[in-house]
């Protein structure tokens, strides 16, 4: 193992009883990165985080932070700090004491502590509010309490619980940014989870995807979004998800021919001018075709370009401002089609919808595997 | 939502009877305690007494006079058996109640110690008393103290776990990732948010150890030691009964507790977890 790791999660298993929680996790970051665990619920992703905090005890593998094996070690003794979802800041404390409590256990002289805590209101923003008890703080403002009282300790390692979860939507978009402002001028390393695949997409250097406890994909933002190893993560990161659409996927000579069948009998024919992989040297076979929303617009065609057009029957056109969404059923599913705003399309009718396949995905149509 | 004329009648006739079925005993012993002798023994009975007579009041407060004696006596034993068995039987039960919410201590053990407060008390008596004659110990208020303590043991720390379970568990793993040791986080973290159900537990430990009677009786022979149950019992125990006099024990012997219901009110409210978590 690398001596620079901050943390390594190797082979680790937590199982309840019969329930097997997490199953062979393999994780490793380095120091300043912000690593992403997310996941739809009970993927396991807080049960990681529990373990890496040390709160919950593993069943087997070995857990290091900066390079010192912390398996089966206290969670004061681990060098980390945690915000939780609900923040649990404590209540019968001010806020200045509150954000002040790990100094104290530490027995930092009264001077230091008092600037530290100065020093990360201010970056927090809350110097007016060091006096006031949590019950007087809005959400928000409690929020950034509980971030105040991991960083002023400056530690190893920062494990975010869902920390937005519990703010209304406007104010998760306001601290989605601070958060990512505090690690840009911290330069903390930081382990987040949340279910919320946008936060992940934002915040993320990079994302462990997770789905019954067994780790999906790891990777950068963009390669989670543009080449997702399976059906699961294709569907769960972006919004709207990506369209799996069954299609029949035919090799020819440097390039793929692909058939989309259509619910009017007719079938969408499209090329994909890439060289075929191996996955399709056996000749024709029905896959999964995933293509993002923004693949399938009303771009209008450019001689030379890459993109193609056919037609389709728009059976639900929803205008959200930015964007208009089409929903056309296509390859047994209903695939999104994002168009641009002020797209002279109505439901019902039939409309040019040009396809990039510049990104085109398959997947395999029985295990979902990337081919 | 409105009521009508029906319900609100219906519901303020609740009301009252309630009211006149738990306090019509009280104001009955407070008249009782100011009525003049004759009074009480009267046929039918004056409800209104001829006269209003705090004189009893005065003797029981005197403490060179003989009934004032013996009841200041039982007054101060009372305060100290009760009062230091709640102190000790909390010191002990809070720990307690912490092992047994957050550290997985065994239920069984939890419903063995309910179960000692099950068996009536006469089933400990004779071997109590063996004990604590064969160490010389009784009619001591150390030994009432001794034996109050573990009757409330149990039953302070099932309260206190009941308690300690519901406070929210991140506030106190929140402490501990902060680098807390457990007994710091129990002092600054736990102890504040179960500040109500301490003081209301502090607050039953100490009625039931006030309203003990039956160890007392056993365990005390004299003035050094019997608590007021026993004392009270002692003045109708002579010939000549003056209900007067027992009847203003009585009175005097509700003060302490109704005075520390009243100190404790401020603390029993609830609401002081808010703002710990959520929103």
């Amino acid at each position: 193992m690398p001596e620079n790791q901050i943390l390594s999660v190797e082979s680790l298993q937590k199982t309840y009883g019969d329930v097997h929680v997490l199953k062979d996790i393999n994780v490793a970051m380095e120091p300043g990165e912000f690593l992403v665990l997310v996941g739809p619920s009970g993927c396991g992703k807080s049960t990681l985080l529990s373990c890496i905090s040390g709160l919950t005890e593993v069943s087997s593998g070995t857990i290091r932070i900066a390079g010192r094996d912390c398996t089966h070690m206290e969670p004061a003794n681990r060098d980390i700090a945690m915000v939780f979802q609900s923040y649990a800041l404590f209540p019968n404390m001010s806020v200045e004491r509150n954000i002040g409590f790990g100094l104290e256990v530490r027995k930092v002289a009264e001077a230091e502590k008092k600037a530290k805590v100065s020093e990360v209101a201010d970056l927090l923003k809350i110097e007016h509010l060091l006096q006031r008890r949590p019950a007087e703080l809005s959400g928000g403002q409690r929020q950034r309490v509980a971030m105040g009282r991991a960083l002023v300790r400056d530690p190893k390692l920062f494990l975010f619980d869902e920390p937005l979860s519990n703010l209304d939507a406007k104010l998760r978009v306001t601290m989605r940014t601070e958060i990512k402002r505090i690690h840009q001028a911290t330069g903390a390393s930081i382990v987040y989870v949340t279910h919320d695949q946008i936060e992940a997409m934002t915040l993320a250097t990079r994302i462990v995807v997770m789905k019954d406890g067994v780790v999906q994909q790891i990777g950068t933002p963009h390669e989670i979004y543009n080449k997702p190893v399976n059906a699961f993560v294709a569907d769960f990161m972006g919004a709207p998800s990506m369209n799996l659409m069954k299609g029949k996927a035919t090799p020819e000579e440097g390039h793929i021919r692909l058939e989309i069948p259509t619910p009017q009998g007719r079938s969408v024919s499209l090329i994909d001018r890439k060289t075929p992989s191996q996955s399709f040297r056996n000749g024709p076979q029905d896959v999964l075709i995933g293509l993002r929303p923004e693949a399938m617009t009303d771009q209008k065609l450019s001689n030379g370009s890459a993109l193609q057009s056919a037609e389709c029957l728009l059976e639900v056109v929803e205008p959200a401002g930015a964007d208009t969404y089409a929903v056309i059923h296509l390859g047994e599913t209903e695939a999104i089609a994002r168009l641009s705003a002020d797209a002279p399309v109505q439901a019902g009718e039939m409309s040019s919808i040009t396809f990039d396949l510049s990104k085109v995905s398959y997947f395999d149509i029985s295990s979902g595997n990337r081919l | 939502m409105r009521r009508t004329m029906l319900q609100s009648v219906f519901l303020y006739s609740c009301v009252v009877a309630l009211a006149l079925f738990t306090i019509a005993p009280l104001l009955w012993l407070v008249t009782m305690s100011i009525s003049a002798p004759t009074d009480l023994t009267e046929v039918p009975l004056r409800w209104i007494p001829s006269e209003f007579d705090f004189s009893r009041y005065g003797a029981l407060l005197n403490i060179d006079g003989g009934s004032g004696e013996r009841f200041l006596s039982a007054l101060r034993n009372s305060i100290l058996t009760a009062g230091g068995a709640t102190v000790i039987a909390l010191m002990l039960a809070i720990p307690a109640a912490y092992s047994f919410s957050r550290r997985g201590a065994s239920m069984v053990l939890l419903f063995a110690f309910l179960a000692t407060i099950m068996m009536p008390p006469i089933t400990y008596i004779l071997p109590l008393y063996s004990t604590f004659s064969a160490f010389g110990m009784l009619n001591k208020t150390t030994t009432l103290i001794i034996v109050y303590t573990a009757m409330l043991l149990p039953f302070a720390t099932w309260l206190m776990k009941a308690n300690i379970d519901v406070l929210p568990v991140e506030v106190e793993q929140a402490a501990f990732m902060e680098g807390a040791s457990t007994s710091y986080t129990i002092r600054t973290v736990v102890l504040p948010l179960a500040l109500p159900a301490i003081a209301a537990t502090a607050m039953l430990s100490f009625l039931v150890a006030w309203d003990e009677f039956f160890y007392a009786l056993i365990f005390t022979n004299d003035l050094s030691a019997k608590t007021l149950p026993v004392a009270i019992a002692d003045f109708s125990a002579g010939r000549v009964t003056d209900y007067g006099v027992i009847a203003s024990v009585g009175v005097m012997a509700t003060l302490p507790p109704a005075i520390l219901a009243i100190c404790f009110q401020k603390f029993i409210v609830s609401g002081l977890v808010a703002g710990s978590v959520k929103g």
